[in-house]
């Protein structure tokens, strides 16, 4: 399973992006996504900032939360899960030919999101979990990020650190 | 954009499509505005169209209903459509027009028809060209024919007004009643058919339906699912549901169906229904087809005929909506509501959607299982007024494609992939439309039939009547995405993401709208079908790039919009994907506009290779072709500079005086040229915001002087051109703008089309052209900002000077908004001036000049005036020396009065006598010459005095006299001033005795004897001697003579190298004649304060007192000079010899201004013959001068001293003190005078001086004196 993450800003500006790709396949080769996607990737990303902008503003519909609970497969709309700690997991919400799209909002407006892909057109399976750990810890992160004073928001992140962190928390909550 | 794609209207499967064909001369717009003309008739009344004798066809049969036309003018469908006849017969295209302009033969024209579209049932022909009334006679005598031509011959003027509108409807009419005839014919085949599934006709060719697993897994809970998430009602049905009803249904068949046979009869007899329904919807016979789906869907959900039953279902949703549309209240058959159960309207007033989103008891839930449709039970029908039908089309078309997914088990009968695509399409149009519009309006209706979706706005969360909520819709068309979309034909695609586009528009989800149009053009990109395109894609391509925010915002000119940061990397390759299809589509504009976008924005991310590519590939061509006509690179010219090369004035000043306001325009000048000075000494201040853009932008304040240039100068304009790009860039040709063309000549011949400057990737070059200036601006300035340059032999154009970007300021700061700083340069072309010339000043050679110090010179300096046609009209001299050069500034700041009384006076000298002109002329004509005469004085008044510059300004009048044109020539001068007559050492002496008479012959005694004997009340102690020691320091001996005040000494020589002391004797001053105490030290600069001058009162005094006595020195000490042999004569300027005053050259000159006297007297019979051993009284007497303001009493000391005088020298007799009870000194207290008396006892033989010191008593310093006094005697 690969993933391509991205932190948009609120002018659909990318602050951040990174790719995950999985283990090594049977023949050694690096399963990302097959080359034809990556280039589709960040216009995939892009349409769904539609839908996740649309979630933003929704009022909390808080009779839906069981339905969205109930893991990866159930269904794309996700509203924001009543709890307050984890609103800001907005969970699966679009998808594309197997592709599926979550996504989480700061309290900034700032969207992350990720392409959860395969190298095989099969419907992709997500850990709820894991993936609302990781944007929680990626959220930790670039909270630390804008408290640097030369940091503008909006900015693209160009600090190494800041990627092989991400990078590390993909590898340990999304490597699998 | 309508033409674009065909938009899946719901209910498309009820339009009659029309193919127009041209016939005769048509223009292309002539065509198409025909055509719309037409599209205005698209929807006919049954009831304007006469009757025909067909029972099921017959517009009487319904006089409500409607026919619908669906014009095209291209045949062109997908392959597999073909197969698809026999199941959707609405896809065909029944009736064809040919539009005729010309006079041709109709007859012929509609053979030629018929043998085109064979296929298609109801050809008719219409002439355009109404003059022909006659055609229909010619048809009419026609018999070979046995069709009845003349019946489908048509006269109509499609001019769009009014007058003929009645026409054009009767027209259209009589063409529907042909149709409708033809239909009866057509379908009549269809009787007796066995009708088959796509699948089974067109086997492999038919696309079947691909649902991802998940999908086919879950079946109904698919929708389940979406509804869960969007609303909170259960208003579809379960699996249990439909089982029950399955169930109920399979005992009626149990009943009803009694072998195999009667089943397979019943499915056919379901299908001849369901085809009949289709036919009677598109002839208008709504409630007809009604009946006719009804059965249908009993027989073929009896059989399990799934994928029929989902096409009947979704031919029964159409028949509801339209007799909607109709007004007519229909019944909704018992099988609808026992399959796509549906919650009835409560009598009650509630809100609908509150009613609708709580309740979830379903309609079956109320009735009896055993409910069934043959049942004994009349069949429960709803009126349509009692269902919110919204809900209900939604709940059939869930049904209807739960059948299809149902049926893609089978292997022939299953679901056509574009069947199912356009279901789902539809479906969501059909939700898009009504997401506000419960009671679907007129209106409403409109919208769905026309394709009308451009109102619809995104939807009002705040509205109580939200039918389908957005997210509803998106999840709902998202299912297009478990189907393998790019396995279908091309139109398919076309259509699917061009209705996808659409809803997304209409949802107000842009980016997705973008991203579907994108992944329609990857699709287009990639086909090599050429019919697919149009020319409507022009519009589409430009909407992409400005919904990928790449046409709206503009970073070429404004800052703004240039520092944000955006999605480069994205939006490139959306522009190259654009670009692809532009090529494709052979749209030179758009491909133009787009390669320029991508060079102008994103060359930073393009690598070298893929530069050089995009430039032979895309931007030459384009560029040869002129569709690109100015280079991409706004900033292409960077700096402009004119280098005037005028050597032989370059270093004359010029400069623009107004005549009138001379004065003015001078004083302003100096007034803005200190406040330049305060602007830069850019004094700190914390209160002020200093940003870095404000530090940077102080700089380009800047004013540029202009510059200045003659008519008649040559030049070097100086360019820079900037290339960012990794390619080589050709500029072709540089030219003057056309304003400047007439001032300034550019000699741009070395660089052409055959010869172009090439600029070398990512990097800047400079060049330079020789330019001429061939007419004078007079008083304004040329400002030349641009350039006409052409870049790859493009049409010039104008370059602005671009040096460097401008900083976004703050953000409320939108006045510097615009990108990059304009600069311009400014250059002045006066008409030309003359020229002065100067030949050479006499005597000196290469203007340097040897001068004896103190002495003077006379020179004459020739010049001409070299212009040989202009005159000089004012001639104006002044000269600078290197020493004002060299003066800071603030050199007066830390001295003390007298020093710079002092020093301001030699400056003044240099100012003012150093050079005097004698003759200058006030004017020249062309090419005349003449002589300045001056004179220069050497005093040596600094020493550091090397050189001065004589600065004549001269100039010209302008031809309206209101200008003069001033340059400035300086010529330097070199100066060597050689020492002469030097005084290395002063002293002074006070004289104490009288002189014998044979040293009466002095000059000096004899001088001070005449002057004792004129002024009998003087003393000789009055007069002291001043001491010189004069040095001829010059090669020749010099005949010197002094004088101070009435003295003059006798004339003597000194020879070279040689030093005499020369004695000069002065009276001392009195304080009576001369109170300096409270004379201030003159001020040469009276504008100069001092502000403190550290000093007491009494130090003043002093200052005063000396400062004063030095110049009454300097002011009457006089010494002239002239060489032996007559060559020179000078003066020597005491000035610097003298020092200031010390004290004791104070007490000996000026001592008078003691506040006590002393007077000492020897008292002894002979003062002449005093010998040892015979002593004497000295007596001496103090008294208080009237000058002192002090009378009360004080304590003194006096020392007394006794010096042994041998020869000139005064040895201080150190081993025979004087004591006087017991000490050195006596302290007294004195009130008005004291007198003393000593009485001394000579013991050798000598002479003698006694001197008196008085001292405060309270110090021992005996340098403190008040007064002092001395004596002389000599003892034999």
């Amino acid at each position: 399973m690969s993933q391509y993450f991205a932190i948009i800003g609120k002018d659909d500006n990318p602050v951040y992006e990174a790719e995950f790709s999985g283990k090594l396949g049977p023949q050694g080769q690096i399963q990302g996504f097959p080359q034809d996607l990556k280039e589709l990737n960040p216009f995939i990303l892009h349409a769904s900032l539609d839908i996740i902008e649309d979630l933003q503003w929704q009022p909390n519909l808080s009779l839906q939360g069981g339905a969205a609970g109930s893991g990866g497969s159930g269904g794309f709309l996700r509203s924001r899960n009543n709890t307050n700690a984890s609103n800001c997991y907005l969970g699966k919400v679009d998808h594309f030919y197997g592709i599926i799209i979550t996504a989480y909002l700061t309290y900034s407006g700032m969207k992350f999101v990720m392409l959860h892909g395969n190298s095989v057109s099969t419907t992709v399976q997500i850990d709820d979990n894991n993936v609302k750990s990781f944007y929680q810890d990626v959220h930790e992160l670039y909270t630390k990020t804008i408290l640097n004073p030369f940091y503008n928001v909006g900015d693209p992140i160009s600090s190494a650190s800041f990627d092989s962190r991400v990078r590390a928390l993909a590898r340990k909550y999304l490597g699998k | 954009m309508n033409n674009f794609g065909t938009y899946s209207g719901f209910v498309d499967p009820a339009k009659v499509h029309v193919l127009v064909v041209p016939i005769g001369n048509w223009e292309r717009e002539d065509f198409k505005s025909s055509i719309d003309i037409m599209k205005k008739y698209n929807e006919l009344r049954l009831l304007d169209i006469s009757p025909i004798d067909s029972l099921l066809f017959t517009p009487q049969g319904f006089p409500n209903g409607r026919i619908f036309l669906n014009y095209k003018t291209s045949t062109f469908t997908n392959e597999a459509d073909l197969f698809l006849y026999d199941f959707e017969p609405f896809r065909k295209i029944f009736i064809v027009i040919g539009l005729v302009n010309d006079d041709s033969d109709p007859l012929d024209n509609y053979k030629k028809l018929k043998e085109l579209y064979p296929d298609i049932i109801s050809h008719n022909l219409m002439y355009t060209n109404t003059d022909r009334t006659d055609l229909k006679e010619t048809l009419v005598g026609d018999k070979k024919n046995d069709e009845d031509i003349g019946s489908k011959l048509f006269l109509c003027n499609l001019a769009n007004n009014v007058e003929h509108n009645n026409n054009i409807q009767t027209v259209i009419c009589d063409i529907a009643k042909n149709f409708l005839k033809s239909l009866d014919h057509y379908y009549s085949s269809y009787k007796h058919v066995t009708l088959r599934s796509p699948g089974a006709i067109g086997g492999s060719k038919i696309l079947k339906t691909t649902l991802s697993p998940s999908l086919l897994n879950s079946g109904t809970s698919k929708s389940s699912q979406t509804s869960k998430a969007s609303s909170h009602s259960k208003r579809l049905s379960t699996f249990e549901m439909t089982s029950n009803i399955k169930r109920s249904a399979s005992l009626q068949l149990a009943r009803s169906l009694a072998t195999s046979d009667n089943k397979a009869q019943q499915k056919s007899q379901g299908r001849q229904l369901k085809i009949l329904g289709n036919f009677q919807l598109l002839s208008g016979r709504y409630s007809d087809a009604l009946n006719s789906f009804t059965e249908a869907i009993i027989l073929l959900h009896v059989v399990r005929d799934y994928l029929w039953l989902g096409s009947a279902l979704d031919g029964i949703a159409i028949c509801f909506l339209l007799l909607k549309y109709l007004d007519i209240s229909f019944k909704i058959p018992s099988v609808i509501t026992e399959l796509c159960p549906i919650e009835k309207l409560e009598p009650t007033n509630e809100s609908v959607t509150n009613l609708l989103r709580k309740s979830t008891s379903s309609q079956s839930n109320v009735l009896s299982p055993r409910n069934s449709i043959n049942s004994s039970v009349p069949p429960l029908e709803i009126l349509n007024s009692e269902i919110i039908l919204p809900y209900l089309i939604k709940s059939i078309s869930d049904k209807a494609l739960y059948y299809y997914d149902s049926s893609l088990a089978h292997n022939s009968e299953y679901v056509p992939q574009n069947v199912y695509c356009e279901l789902l399409l539809k479906t969501t149009t059909f939700m898009v439309v009504c997401k506000n519009d419960i009671e679907i309006s007129k209106f409403s209706m409109k919208k769905i039939i026309n394709y009308n979706y451009s109102e619809i706005g995104i939807i009002d969360r705040t509205s109580e009547k939200i039918v389908f909520a957005n997210e509803e819709i998106y999840y709902f068309i998202s299912n297009i995405f478990e189907l393998q979309v790019k396995d279908m034909e091309m139109y398919s695609q076309k259509d699917i993401y061009f209705t996808l586009a659409e809803i997304y528009g209409a949802l107000g989800y842009y980016k997705k709208k973008t991203f579907v149009l994108r992944l329609l053009l990857v699709a287009l990109a990639a086909t090599s079908d050429k019919g697919i395109w149009q020319p409507s894609y022009h519009a589409l391509l430009l909407k992409m790039v400005d919904l990928y925010n790449i046409s709206s915002i503009n970073p070429e000119s404004s800052i703004v919009d240039a520092s944000k940061t955006t999605w480069v990397t994205f939006q490139k390759k959306a522009l190259i994907l654009l670009i692809k299809v532009a090529d494709k589509v052979h749209d030179k504009e758009c491909l133009a506009t787009f390669s320029l976008l991508l060079f102008t924005r994103f060359s930073h991310l393009m690598t070298q290779n893929e530069q050089k590519m995009h430039l032979l590939t895309y931007i030459q061509p384009l560029v040869t072709n002129s569709y690109i006509s100015n280079y991409w690179d706004p900033f292409l010219l960077r700096d402009l500079t004119l280098e005037i090369d005028n050597n032989a004035s370059a270093e004359v000043e010029q400069r623009l005086l107004s005549l009138k306001d001379n004065v003015m325009s001078s004083e302003l000048a100096e007034l803005s040229l200190s406040n330049g000075d305060l602007e830069e000494k850019k004094v700190f201040n914390p209160f002020k915001i200093r940003t870095l853009s404000n530090l940077t932008s102080t700089s380009e304040v800047k004013v540029q002087k202009p510059k200045i240039a003659q008519v008649g100068d040559n030049a070097f304009l100086k360019v820079k051109l900037q290339n960012p790009f990794k390619f080589e860039v050709y500029v072709t040709s540089f030219e003057m703008k056309e304003e400047t063309k007439k001032y300034i000549k550019l000699d741009n011949d070395s660089v052409d089309a055959n010869h172009p400057l090439i600029i070398q990737p990512e990097s800047f070059i400079e060049i330079s052209f020789p330019v001429s200036f061939i007419s004078q601006t007079s008083s304004h300035n040329l400002v030349i900002d641009s350039l006409l340059i052409s870049v790859f032999d493009m049409k010039p154009t104008p370059f602005n000077v671009i040096k460097k970007d401008s900083q976004l300021h703050c953000k409320e700061d939108n006045s510097n908004s615009i990108r990059g700083c304009k600069s311009s340069f400014e250059v002045q072309i006066l008409p030309e001036l003359p020229e002065l010339e100067i030949k050479k000043t006499s005597k000196m050679i290469n203007n340097q000049w040897m001068i004896l110090e103190g002495s003077s010179d006379f020179f004459k300096l020739e010049i001409g005036n070299r212009s040989l046609r202009s005159n000089i009209d004012y001639i104006s001299l002044s000269y600078r020396t290197n020493i004002e050069a060299s003066i800071k500034s603030n050199y007066w700041k830390n001295m003390k009065k007298d020093d710079l009384f002092d020093y301001e006076t030699r400056l003044e000298w240099l100012k003012n006598d150093l050079i005097k002109f004698y003759y200058y002329p006030a004017s020249l004509l062309a090419n005349e010459k003449s002589e300045i005469k001056f004179e220069v004085n050497s005093g040596l008044e600094f020493l550091e005095f090397l050189k001065f510059d004589i600065d004549i300004e001269y100039g010209m009048k302008s031809d309206d006299g209101q200008w003069l044109y001033i340059k400035t020539i300086s010529i330097p001068h070199q100066l060597t001033i050689k020492k002469s007559i030097e005084i290395p050492g002063i002293d002074m002496m006070q004289l104490t005795d009288t002189f014998s008479d044979a040293t009466y012959t002095v000059d000096w005694i004899s001088y001070i004897n005449e002057q004792l004997k004129r002024d009998r009340t003087s003393k000789i102690t009055d007069y002291i001697i001043l001491l010189l020691d004069v040095r001829n320091s010059w090669v020749d001996a010099a005949e010197v003579n002094f004088s101070f005040e009435s003295y003059s000494s006798t004339p003597f020589i000194i020879e070279s190298g040689h030093t005499s002391r020369v004695i000069i004797p002065i009276k001392k001053l009195g304080v009576k004649k001369h109170l300096f105490s409270n004379k201030p030290v003159p001020k040469v600069h009276k504008w100069r304060q001092f502000i403190q001058t550290g000093m007491t009162e009494d130090e003043k005094i002093r200052m005063r007192e000396k400062f004063w006595c030095r110049e009454y020195i300097l002011e009457n000490l006089k010494c002239d000079w002239v060489l032996q042999n007559g060559t020179y004569s000078g003066d020597v300027k005491f000035r610097p010899y003298i020092e200031k005053f010390s004290d004791s050259f104070m007490s000996l000159f000026y001592n008078e201004s003691l506040e006590y006297n002393i007077d000492m007297s020897i008292d002894t019979k002979d003062i002449n013959n005093m010998t040892a051993g015979q002593p004497f009284d000295l007596i001496v007497l103090l008294k208080r001068s009237k000058f002192s303001q002090n009378d009360s009493q004080e304590s003194f000391r006096m020392n007394y001293m006794i010096y042994d005088i041998n020869g000139n020298r005064h040895t201080l007799v150190a081993d025979n003190r004087i004591l006087s009870n017991g000490n050195m000194y006596t302290i007294f207290h004195i009130i008005n005078s004291l007198e003393c008396k000593l009485n001394f006892i000579p013991i050798e033989s000598g002479k003698y001086l006694i001197e008196v010191n008085l001292c405060p008593s309270e110090t021992s310093d005996q340098n403190i004196k008040l007064a002092s006094q001395s004596i002389s005697f000599e003892i034999k």
